[in-house]
């Protein structure tokens, strides 16, 4: 899917991502791959900066951790993001069925 | 030369340094570590996206941190969005004369409690260093934070918006888009505040000259600085 059509929802997207589990910026791009099956294949360089703004937003927070002698930044979501993506939710499933209404 | 040798020089040219920089450089190269063949794109651009989602943020900051050190309240936190470049210069427009007028006004606090000392009460003076002590410590805690946003150079385009971008529906809706109607009703207002309080200090000639006096600076400081603070577009 093209990067332009997801940028108003990779916030939601990473959010829920995130919601999931703790994890370092690879696994969350290797995740939304996996979780999307294939279709939200995103360029890297749009994830990290936007995790970067999600955290000074205050919906995701960070820590530097040890992973094989490597330091790994792994971010986990707060819970002002847990609101955050519940709303995102909300705003997707209101969105979603107005189209689909539309649509048929 | 690596990427993330390139990725830090663009970095620092678009004025991302310090711990930021380094924390940005070690994400990378634990990312590349994880999958040699990932495309991060070109550092320049890479260096633009972080400097464009983190300089409009920092900008927010500075400007709310001084207005708060300023105790006036009434600055709308913004949540985070890309800010046009003309928008984020204003911003930071903002904080540096906002920090200035704090510095001012705090110094302007000190130097009554030191004239009038002898006819104030103990307790009044006391309080009056205080406040100007506190205030100047939080204004000047706030300093880097508008130096280090000046720094961050922003490439999204767009206009920075006006006085109406910024107060919304609290401007009534026939004075919104008409930006010296606004400023002159705002002085109007100006002038009656501080009369009525000449008034209720039983000195009411003195009220309305300085409600005159008052009203006059407000509408030349828009007429000199209007645009430069991004109040007004022409």
């Amino acid at each position: 899917m093209q990067a332009e059509a997801l940028k108003g929802h990779l916030d939601g997207l990473i959010l829920a991502v995130v919601a999931a589990g703790p994890a370092h910026g690879y696994a969350i791009i290797e995740q939304l791959k996996r979780r999307s099956g294939g279709t939200f294949a995103l360029p890297e360089g749009t994830v990290y900066p936007a995790l970067h703004r999600l955290e000074r937003a205050g919906l995701l927070a960070s820590a530097w951790a040890d992973a094989g002698g490597r330091r790994r930044r792994v971010y986990r979501i707060t819970p002002g993001g847990r609101r955050g993506l519940a709303e995102r939710r909300r705003d997707w499933e209101r969105f979603a069925h107005a189209v689909e209404a539309v649509l048929a | 030369m690596s990427y993330v040798d390139d990725l830090s020089r663009e970095l620092r040219r678009f004025g991302i340094r310090g711990s930021l920089e380094r924390r940005i450089i070690a994400e990378m190269a634990d990312h590349l570590a994880s999958d040699p063949s990932a495309d991060l794109g070109p550092a320049d651009e890479l260096a633009r996206r972080f400097a464009d989602e983190l300089g409009a943020s920092r900008s927010r900051r500075a400007a709310f941190a001084a207005f708060v050190a300023l105790a006036t309240a009434g600055v709308g936190y913004a949540v985070v969005t890309v800010l046009p470049a003309a928008e984020a210069r204003v911003l930071v427009r903002r904080a540096g004369l906002g920090l200035f007028a704090g510095l001012t006004t705090v110094g302007a606090v000190a130097l009554v409690a030191y004239e009038y000392g002898a006819i104030l009460p103990a307790w009044a003076t006391t309080l009056c260093y205080a406040c100007a002590a506190i205030g100047a410590a939080a204004l000047i805690t706030a300093t880097p934070a508008v130096i280090a946003s000046t720094r961050i150079r922003v490439n999204a385009t767009g206009d920075a918006g006006d006085v109406f971008a910024d107060l919304g529906a609290l401007v009534p809706a026939r004075l919104r888009g008409r930006p010296w109607p606004f400023a002159r009703a705002v002085a109007a207002l100006l002038f009656v505040a501080v009369t009525v309080a000449g008034v209720a200090q039983s000195d009411p000639y003195d009220g309305a000259l300085r409600g005159l006096t008052e009203a006059v600076a407000a509408l030349a400081g828009f007429a000199v600085l209007g645009r430069f603070l991004g109040l007004r577009r022409e």
